[in-house]
């Protein structure tokens, strides 16, 4: 009879970010190497807490399949006489301790052959389990891990116990000095938990008051915040990372709230923010669009007393923003102009210089890019790159703990609140725009093109340090910057010619150009339009070029044509035709046009090829596409009517160097003979 | 008092504080010296950390340049730990079933000493009140045998029992506060530390001692070296407060003691195997 399965491994509290990677890991591993085994399974559930990593499957088979092997022996016309068991087949029955009447006869290589199965029996799965379990939890892998005990084991946090049921059953192992048992910890505070069968666990686990499901913790926890707000008549700002991050940080969660010192809500929002979640972990209020004094904070035992915990969360949390409000005023004491100083002596990089260097190469580079930018005010601009960094001289950046990653914004409140310009203070803000995959792009012409700066100078910076990252390496965040780019210039259309740029960056550190940061650039905008879901053969028919944005425009276009099915079968026509001739003439002559077709298809091309280079000088590249539609009627009207491949050597010539000249044309836009 | 006594029924030998100026209370040598080997070890002893960059000049309510740790350190390090750790508090009075009790990841790292550990801040209704640390690592040498350390943090601890919004309003008796005898000088070693330390003198004293650590490693004498050591880094803690240093020197310091230190644990671990 199938048996439900259960396996709880009970550590000391693994942190929140380890456990969904881990319980992942743990489930595929249980689950494949049992298949792998030949044992069925029913449906499979995990859970986890910060003490607890649980896998629950149902319908487990009590037996691993059996197996059929099947063994051929002699040829049938040996093995048998008069019908008979002849010596040979009796010598092989007998070397398989089985009976002559065990014999079938198959086919083998066209031959017929005796053969017996033989069945392997399938093991008990408790037995399988109790040996491949222990290898199975030291395999599960986490960003770091530790020893703690003789047996050297590593895991993310010491095991402490083990639960592992197969029905009614203990499977029994011993890992890292733990032998498997039937017993699990509840909170702090209180007794073991016996677990009697598998399909008991989420039950006893909630009377306890464990929830052992992470969605329904995290249900749980929005449940009761949108009471305890409602009662205070505010409103909570959610904020689903953090949401998720609480959620795997609690086991038995209480919301409580609490307020700070409203004298606080002075200090820059940001700063309050980071405050309350970037350590503590409490979210934030909200009255009337306004933010408010009172936050929430999750705690970890339903027998709490709110009052005793949220007076501890209040008197922490105001410690905190004491001690943004102590790196504030010591910072305002310096003019962030005057911080300029400072920045000659920290280095940006050992190989690099100071950042004093960098932001004298940001300033002349991005004002270099106003070239091709409109709407840029160049003092603006000139004054946002040279303050730019001077915020990493900060108390609050410096050692500002959880304010430290603020960088950008630190500097912008400073900036506003020492009279700079508002334009300049946002350019300051947004310089490091978009920090990640979905974060925003900078919104003023200033701060995209002193982030767009500030990342061709990283780049560069980090190619020259330690050149183009691998897959696995990129200790310079590379890949990181160029994404940046690749979304700046394409979302906010900046048509830029990037070769430029950077070969003056490359100037501005006195170094030498090299071509493989404009190739790592392309590689990362062709995996941005494959992540759009924009085909391979779309993205890869684009010549490369330097301004990306023409790049995407094109595949849009090819993409926006909808049915260019003529397009295609034409260059693909025309490329079987040239590939492999040499010494074709570019230039047609038009004294050896004999055909009509030929002169029709001459005057066709001419014509076409003003207006396509119009179209191109205008990005209208889906006018160029309707164009090159145009042509193909008149090619294959050629290639109809017409043999290429003439006779006469001159008119072969001219007839090839017309194809040739057609296919330039198409291969201004792209390379159509490639796509499908 | 209670906490000694605690610890003192589960087998530690009560240590004495380091005379010196120290970051934290694993600087002792009682810590240092003792994790290697394979040899059970159990102390506990009340440190004097002190941390110039912390100082706010008296100002905030739990933030101090030189405050008190009660340390304990197990080797190896046992099963029932964080048990035992809950009793110790429970011990002080403080009822864990009434309070919001945390393990927080914070994986700990001492540059200079070359040294690492997995653990956590503990939480205590989001207050940090202990490090709790199972050494990987120690002067640069995988560990043997893993020791827990666990560091209370006492301001704070007596603040929650006392009710207390402020450290400097914690009643050090029955008519002293603590703010009585250290908010002054809270405020100047503050004072101090961020505006008046000589960094002429102190660049000055780093080049000496570190001269002397090297040829006190040299004599094979590394107590005395190990000295030198925490001198050299209590004085990158000052000079780093005192923002003398470019985040490149800065490195370089670091990395100069921890040569050091891992000078020390080389001799160390030697003489251990002897």
């Amino acid at each position: 009879m199938n048996k439900n399965f259960l396996l709880e491994i009970g550590t000391e509290e693994i942190p929140a970010p380890y456990l969904e990677p881990a319980i992942n890991s743990l489930t595929r591993l249980l689950s494949n190497c049992l298949r792998d085994n030949l044992i069925h399974l029913g449906n499979i559930k995990s859970f986890y807490t910060p003490r607890r990593l649980s896998v629950f499957i149902e319908e487990v088979s009590p037996k691993a399949e059996d197996i059929v092997n099947m063994i051929t022996g002699p040829p049938k016309e040996v093995s048998f006489k008069d019908g008979n068991p002849a010596p040979p087949l009796i010598g092989f029955v007998r070397a398989h301790n089985m009976q002559p009447t065990d014999v079938k006869v198959i086919q083998k290589g066209g031959k017929e052959v005796i053969a017996i199965e033989k069945i392997e029996k399938g093991c008990n799965t408790r037995e399988i389990l109790e040996n491949i379990i222990p290898s199975i939890i030291k395999s599960i892998e986490f960003p770091r891990s530790m020893r703690w005990e003789s047996t050297r084991v590593r895991f993310a946090r010491p095991i402490r116990w083990i639960i592992c049921l197969f029905g009614k059953h203990i499977v029994r192992f011993k890992i890292a000095g733990v032998i498997s048992d039937r017993i699990s910890m509840g909170l702090r505070s209180e007794k073991c938990i016996t677990i009697d069968k598998p399909s008991n666990y989420e039950n006893i686990m909630e009377s306890r008051r464990i929830i052992p499901d992470p969605s329904k913790r995290m249900k749980e926890i929005e449940r009761q915040i949108k009471v305890a707000v409602k009662k205070h008549n505010i409103e909570w700002l959610i904020d689903n990372e953090l949401l998720k991050e609480v959620t795997n940080m609690v086991e038995s969660p209480i919301a409580v709230i609490g307020q700070f010192d409203k004298s606080y809500l002075s200090l820059p929002q940001d700063i309050i923010r980071a405050a309350l979640k970037g350590h503590q972990r409490y979210f934030w209020t909200q009255k009337a669009g306004k933010e408010t004094n009172y936050f929430i904070s999750v705690a970890n035992n339903p027998d709490g007393d709110k009052d005793i915990i949220r007076k501890g969360n209040e008197r922490v949390l105001n410690a905190r923003l004491e001690d943004a409000e102590f790196y504030l005023q010591e910072d305002m004491k310096l003019l962030l102009s005057k911080r300029l100083e400072d920045l000659k002596k920290m280095l940006y990089d050992i190989k690099l210089g100071t950042l004093y260097d960098k932001t004298r190469r940001l300033t002349q580079l991005s004002l270099f890019c106003t070239s091709w930018i409109s709407g840029v005010d160049s003092k603006t601009l000139k004054r946002a790159a040279l303050l730019s960094k001077t915020d990493l001289t900060t108390n609050m950046i410096k050692d500002g703990k959880e304010f430290t990653k603020l960088e950008g914004i630190i500097g912008a409140e400073y900036a506003s609140r020492q009279g700079e310009d508002n334009k300049v203070v946002n350019a300051i803000r947004e310089q490091y725009l978009p920090k990640y995959p979905d974060d925003c792009l900078p919104h003023t012409n200033e701060g995209i093109l002193l982030s767009l700066a500030d990342k061709i100078d990283s780049l560069v910076g980090g190619y020259l340090v330690s050149g183009i990252p691998s897959s696995s390496k990129d200790p310079r965040a590379m890949k990181r910057n160029a994404n940046g780019i690749v979304r700046i210039i394409i979302e906010k259309s900046i048509s830029i010619p990037l070769h430029e740029v950077i070969r003056k960056d490359f100037k501005l550190y006195n170094r030498k150009y090299s071509s493989n940061i404009i190739n790592f650039v392309i590689q990362r905008y062709k995996q941005y339009m494959l992540d759009k879901g924009v085909k391979n053969d779309v993205v890869m028919a684009v010549h490369e070029t330097d301004n990306i944005l023409i790049m995407k425009m094109i595949a849009d276009a090819i993409v926006g044509a909808g049915d260019i099915q003529e397009i295609i079968f034409a260059a693909k026509r025309i490329n079987n035709i040239l590939k492999g001739i040499d010494g074709i003439k570019p230039k047609v002559n038009e004294e050896y046009l004999v055909e009509t077709e030929e002169k029709k298809l001459y005057s066709e091309i001419i014509k076409t090829e003003v207006l396509l280079d119009k179209s191109i000088s205008k990005k209208r590249f889906s006018d160029s596409i309707t164009l090159l539609l145009g042509l193909t009627s008149y090619i294959n009207k050629l290639f109809d009517a017409v043999l290429i491949m003439s006779p006469d050597k001159h008119i072969k010539a001219n007839r090839l160097s017309l194809l040739y000249h057609t296919s330039s044309l198409f291969e201004r836009i792209a390379d159509f003979k490639n796509l499908h | 008092m209670s906490l000694e006594k605690f610890w003192d029924k589960q087998g530690c030998f009560m240590g004495v504080p380091y005379p010196g100026d120290v970051g934290a209370g694993t600087f002792n040598p009682l810590t240092i010296f003792y994790v290697f080997g394979k040899q059970p070890f159990k102390v506990a002893y009340i440190e004097t950390s002190k941390r110039p960059k912390d100082g706010r000049y008296g100002d905030n309510p739990n933030r101090l340049q030189s405050f008190f740790q009660y340390q304990v350190i197990i080797k190896p390090s046992p099963s029932n730990i964080q048990k035992l750790y809950i009793s110790s508090l429970m011990n002080l009075g403080i009822d864990v079933k009434f309070h919001d009790i945390r393990f927080v990841e914070d994986d700990w790292e001492q540059e200079t000493l070359g040294a690492y550990g997995l653990g956590w801040e503990v939480w205590l209704d989001g207050m940090e009140i202990t490090q709790f640390t199972y050494f990987q690592k120690m002067t640069g040498v995988e560990l043997e045998i893993i020791p827990v350390e666990i560091t209370y943090g006492l301001e704070r601890i007596c603040m929650l029992l006392q009710g207390k919004d402020s450290i400097y309003d914690i009643d050090w008796s029955s008519d002293v506060k603590y703010g009585d005898i250290f908010k002054e000088r809270e405020y100047q070693f503050s004072k101090f530390n961020f505006e008046e330390a000589n960094i002429d003198i102190f660049r000055m004293d780093f080049n000496r001692y570190e001269n002397e650590a090297k040829r006190l490693i040299g004599l094979n004498l590394y107590y005395p070296a190990y000295d030198y050591c925490i001198k050299c880094s209590h004085i990158l803690n000052i000079l780093d407060t005192r923002r003398a240093l470019s985040p490149d020197e800065r490195k370089n310091l670091i990395s100069r003691i921890r040569k050091l230190c891992e000078e020390v644990g080389k001799r160390l671990t030697k003489k251990k195997d002897e």
